[in-house]
């Protein structure tokens, strides 16, 4: 039993049933949409756990991480997480030869929106599927994704809207990315996508969406950033991002 | 060798914490609860006696580019049906069975530490909401905590209620509104052969569908 041998839907032979869209959020299908469980207030705000009064997360320069990995080690193929792990816990944060030095930090256990309040970036690796529940999470909570993927990236709207709020990489791209993170003029383009994510993060990483309304019989009334949008004859384009 | 397999996936699906309620399973794909149903579907003449307004059919074109990247010749072949109304409501009563049923009868599955609603489960109730009623379902479960789509995914169309036509809601594509993972788990980590039979007696080859799931792994 393989995902080849079961085809896309375990149901039928998809290369005999092409004509089915799959919007799937779990890494096999057409259009990769959030995988989403519990919601997670934006970290700061009233009612997270991290909320002072003061705003969202503390400032990106006061934040003791540079990144960070809160969850299960051992899931996923091919040990990516334990490399992933390695890599932080090594040459990844200490700056390579570029000399951005920065603590990085792997943590599994109940503070885990703490150590990535602290974290300018989180991230995350891909799980049993080529995503995780976790990159919902960190948009949720208004931080920054990490995205590390082993034969392909499986983000939603990965043509719009993630490239403006999160990074991805493959495991081996991983060291590099970091020490890029680690330079000053880095913490410009970070803050730019903490703030996409809680611009983003209603609209598209939680399950209850406001009305969208598109004129019917328009290109936007079934997708537009790989999100349904319905449509209501005589009705104008409000909500559309 | 597809054994060992077999029982290497219940172990991770244990160790991911995925469970789900067999009895509440049972009870709603019992001959009951399907015969209920079925009899809350519309007829597709009070479904389409709305629809016949449109002067064209949908733009072809957008499913047709998207699933010729992994086919090239289906966009030669997608047509939006005639009778698209009375298809969907055809794939409705071949999957009635499986369907995700209102009422609170629906158990969504529960893994890594969530019981749902998941967004298989969000996006039927949004969509069937928005297709009879005119309106999505906000509620999709998460009011507090307590799952149910009640009579919010009521199939009863007019009553004084905005209903939208299958392409206002749905563009080009016919859906198939079922939950895919649940059902998947709740049959022993695979998917029911009659609703594999069913499915495929259904669908028709040359109707752009479109659905939602969400499971990782096969």
């Amino acid at each position: 039993m393989s995902q080849n041998d079961q085809g896309l839907f375990g149901l039928f032979d998809h290369g005999e049933w092409p004509n089915v869209l799959v919007l799937s959020a779990g890494g096999y299908g057409h259009v990769a949409v959030p995988l989403l469980k519990q919601e997670e207030p934006v970290w700061g705000s009233a009612g997270s756990r991290g909320f002072t009064g003061e705003g969202f997360a503390a400032p990106l320069a006061s934040r003791p991480y540079l990144a960070s990995f809160t969850g299960t080690i051992k899931h996923g193929p091919g040990h990516l997480r334990e490399r992933v792990a390695a890599d932080l816990a090594s040459g990844a944060c200490a700056g390579g030869g570029s000399g951005n030095a920065h603590a990085c930090r792997v943590y599994s256990g109940g503070d885990w929106r703490e150590v990535m309040a602290d974290s300018r970036v989180s991230l995350n690796p891909r799980g049993f599927g080529r995503t995780s529940y976790h990159l919902a999470e960190t948009v949720q909570l208004g931080l920054v994704p990490l995205h590390v993927y082993a034969d392909e990236a499986w983000v939603p709207y990965p043509d719009t809207v993630f490239p403006a709020l999160g990074f991805t990489t493959d495991v081996g791209g991983l060291p590099a990315l970091l020490d890029h993170l680690g330079g000053a003029e880095a913490e410009a383009i970070l803050a730019a996508k903490e703030a996409a994510a809680r611009s983003f993060r209603d609209s598209h990483f939680t399950c209850v969406l406001p009305p969208r309304v598109a004129p019917c019989g328009s290109s936007l009334h079934t997708f537009k950033n790989n999100c349904f949008v319905s449509c209501s004859r005589g009705a104008t384009p409000s909500g559309l991002n | 060798m597809h054994l060992i397999v077999l029982v290497l996936m219940l172990v991770m699906d244990r160790l991911h914490g995925l469970s789900q309620d067999n009895n509440a399973y049972k009870r709603e794909t019992s001959d009951e609860a399907t015969a209920a149903f079925l009899s809350s579907l519309p007829t597709a003449e009070a479904l389409c006696a709305r629809c016949r307004a449109f002067p064209a059919p949908p733009n072809i074109s957008a499913p047709g580019a998207c699933l010729g990247l992994t086919n090239p010749v289906i966009g030669q072949r997608l047509a939006y049906p005639a009778d698209a109304e009375a298809h969907f409501l055809e794939v409705e009563r071949a999957l009635a069975r499986w369907k995700q049923k209102p009422g609170g009868q629906h158990k969504p599955h529960r893994a890594a530490g969530y019981a749902g609603p998941w967004i298989e489960n969000h996006w039927i109730a949004h969509f069937e909401s928005m297709l009879y009623r005119g309106r999505p379902d906000h509620s999709g479960g998460l009011g507090g905590g307590t799952f149910n789509f009640g009579s919010s995914s009521s199939h009863a169309v007019g009553g004084g209620e905005t209903s939208l036509c299958l392409r206002d809601v749905f563009g080009p594509f016919v859906p198939l509104l079922v939950p895919w993972v649940d059902r998947w788990l709740a049959s022993g980590v695979g998917y029911p052969q009659e609703l594999r039979s069913a499915l495929v007696g259904v669908l028709r080859k040359d109707v752009p569908y479109v659905t939602v799931r969400i499971k990782t792994r096969w």
